[in-house]
């Protein structure tokens, strides 16, 4: 079973990702709606894998995942990107820095297990 | 398994509501509006095609990334759309029923309500009426005080003497305009009185006010407000008709009844406020771990009632284990600055309903399971009475010293004992007010806490006042034999001990 945190400041994708995982055999997900609560279930949790909305609120994606990066417990975490943008531009920038991947919104359910899964293998 | 659409649908009037206010804003001109709506238009292009609907996705990118001066029309194309999503998808039409004796009076009233919005019935008699009522369902009344087979008074505390229509709202329509005859209308249960001729927009707005009111008592009477699952009544109406589609189509039918193991500590412990978040978390989990055709109803208090449709009671413990496991995965985690995590554990029965079984009796059936399953250590789901499950006794050991930790607790393991360890007291004291150990073993001396220390805060805890606790205490401080006895522990252990004397002990204690 691998865990999922969602970090997400939209209430529709918190929904919608953890019915999908959850309903998922191989998935438990667990959701934040801002960067404080985010770090600090990544830091306590420590799950396998982290999904990063790319804009939370006031706080950028980019920033939390710095922030992310620059703790010892969640730095080997892998860290996935949700964007709403379809600029090459703008993803590549997310992908230079050390992302995991990236998904784009908005996905189709099989798509969001696939693609995590082939993060995950 | 989920429903994504059904849950956008559900949500659809939030977006309306936030989308409207925006667009007011805007078209008064202020400045913030512009990109709340880009906000909002953003947020629905990423989860509109998720949910399933490609089409909000496209309107609401263009509303997103149109230019100034075409912001407007995108807008009012995006909420065009979601609102008639939301009318499609209620499809239910409201019924009403016209009692009527006059031709053109029939007419009048008829075209008030089309055909698009309701389905109406008309009866010329009261005869009729009643004959009407017994083949559909109602949700409202129009009535004539006249009628050529009854005074239309008689007709009304008919209608109030039935229980299919005690709640039905009725709307008399009199060419009399006595105040005599209203306040014996009124007396005798209806709900409007409207003197010919009737206004018909007035008409029209006092029966949709009518029909809004009696659904929302209707709902409200029915739903739990703190879970929002059904209630304890409208289990009752589903039981009886799950168990006729199980007779008609002769499939299985299970019910199972769960309830929350050591809730009430949790409310002792954390509070109500908590306790009704472990609630509605536990009823979210519920129900997504069962099928959309099974039905679950909060019983009371920390107890639930699910109706599993088409399953042998074998078939729902699998169901129900499923969600043993996530949430022993995913415990309660509350949001704020004081956070807590509390695990969540269920003891649950199932039983199957037989033919012969009334609610009553399947109730009672699973929940001697249950009771039998919360005797014999909780966190079980019981569908016999042999599946009782000898579970391994769990023990907790807090002992910093490393060679004595690893000689209990290898001679424990292959006992068969399940062990959890720490060096730790003030972290065995947090484990063991969130966990439920057989048995607890402490040291006396300790980093973190002292082994007194740890001994004096279980005793006053709910969880552990009564839970075997075994002292292991150094050779030549006897004292601390007589200090640890008089703070409540159970027994104790000279060290250095044998194995053999200290499995002896632990047997006897948990005897």
């Amino acid at each position: 079973m691998k865990t999922v945190l969602l970090i997400d400041d939209d209430e529709d994708i918190r929904f919608i990702v953890d019915t999908i995982l959850n309903a998922a055999e191989d998935f438990t997900c667990h959701t934040a709606s801002n960067r404080q609560e985010g770090v600090r279930l990544a830091q306590s949790l420590r799950p396998d894998l982290i999904l990063l909305d790319v804009v939370l609120g006031t706080d950028r994606g980019e920033e939390v995942y710095q922030d992310l990066r620059s703790r010892e417990e969640t730095r080997p975490i892998p860290i996935v990107f949700l964007t709403g943008s379809t600029r090459p531009e703008d993803n590549d920038r997310l992908l230079r820095l050390g992302a995991a991947g990236l998904i784009a919104k908005p996905f189709q359910p099989d798509h969001l297990i696939d693609t995590l899964r082939s993060y995950l293998a | 398994m989920y429903d994504l659409k059904q849950h956008f649908l559900d949500r659809l009037g939030t977006h309306i509501d936030a989308l409207h206010s925006a667009q007011k804003a805007f078209l008064s001109g202020s400045d913030d509006a512009v990109e709340s709506i880009r906000r909002i238009a953003h947020s629905l292009k990423g989860s509109g095609g998720t949910y399933g609907f490609p089409s909000v996705t496209e309107l609401a990118q263009s509303v997103e990334e149109a230019p100034a001066e075409e912001l407007e029309s995108a807008l009012r194309a995006l909420l065009d759309h979601l609102i008639s999503l939301r009318t499609s998808s209620r499809g239910d039409k409201s019924v009403i029923l016209i009692v009527e004796d006059s031709p053109e009076d029939q007419a009048i009233l008829q075209a008030i309500f089309p055909e698009s919005d309701y389905r109406v019935y008309v009866a010329g008699t009261a005869a009729e009426a009643q004959e009407i009522l017994t083949r559909h369902s109602i949700h409202i009344i129009l009535l004539d005080l006249i009628l050529p087979d009854s005074d239309g008074r008689n007709l009304l505390v008919k209608f109030r003497e039935s229980p299919q229509t005690v709640h039905t709202p009725v709307i008399i329509l009199s060419a009399k305009d006595s105040p005599q005859t209203k306040t014996e209308c009124f007396a005798l249960g209806a709900n409007e009185y409207f003197v010919k001729p009737v206004d018909a927009e007035v008409l029209a707005t006092a029966v949709r006010a009518k029909l809004d009111q009696a659904q929302k008592i209707k709902s409200e009477l029915r739903i739990d407000a703190l879970t929002e699952l059904p209630n304890r009544a409208a289990l009752q109406e589903e039981f009886l008709r799950y168990k006729a589609q199980s007779q008609r189509h002769e499939t299985p039918l299970s019910l199972a009844m769960l309830d929350l193991d050591h809730f009430k500590q949790v409310n002792d412990t954390y509070g109500h406020l908590i306790g009704d978040q472990v609630l509605q978390y536990f009823s979210r989990h519920l129900v997504r771990s069962l099928r959309k055709s099974d039905f679950v109803a909060r019983w009371g208090g920390e107890e639930f009632v699910a109706l599993l449709h088409n399953s042998t009671p074998e078939g729902g413990q699998g169901a129900l284990e499923k969600l043993a496991r996530r949430l022993k995965e995913k415990p309660f985690q509350s949001t704020g600055d004081a956070a807590v995590t509390i695990p969540i554990t269920f003891s649950a029965g199932i039983t199957e309903v037989t033919a012969t079984k009334s609610i009553n009796d399947a109730i009672s059936d699973a929940d001697e399971l249950l009771y039998l399953g919360k005797h014999s250590g909780r966190d079980q789901i019981l569908t016999r009475k042999s599946d009782i499950k000898e579970r391994p006794r769990s023990i907790l050991v807090a002992e910093d010293d490393e060679l004595t930790a690893d000689f209990i607790l290898h001679r424990l393991k292959k006992s068969g004992y399940e062990i959890t360890h720490y060096a730790n007291g003030a972290e065995a004291l947090k484990s063991a007010q969130s966990n439920t150990f057989d048995l607890i073993i402490l040291d006396v001396k300790m980093p973190g806490m002292d082994g007194f220390e740890v001994l004096r805060n279980l005793r006053k805890d709910s969880r552990n006042n009564s839970v075997p606790i075994i002292m292991l205490t150094s050779m030549g401080r006897e004292n601390d034999i007589v200090k640890g006895l008089d703070w409540g522990a159970n027994d104790y252990m000279l060290k250095p001990f044998s194995a053999t004397e200290l499995l002896a002990r632990i047997h006897r204690l948990l005897k």
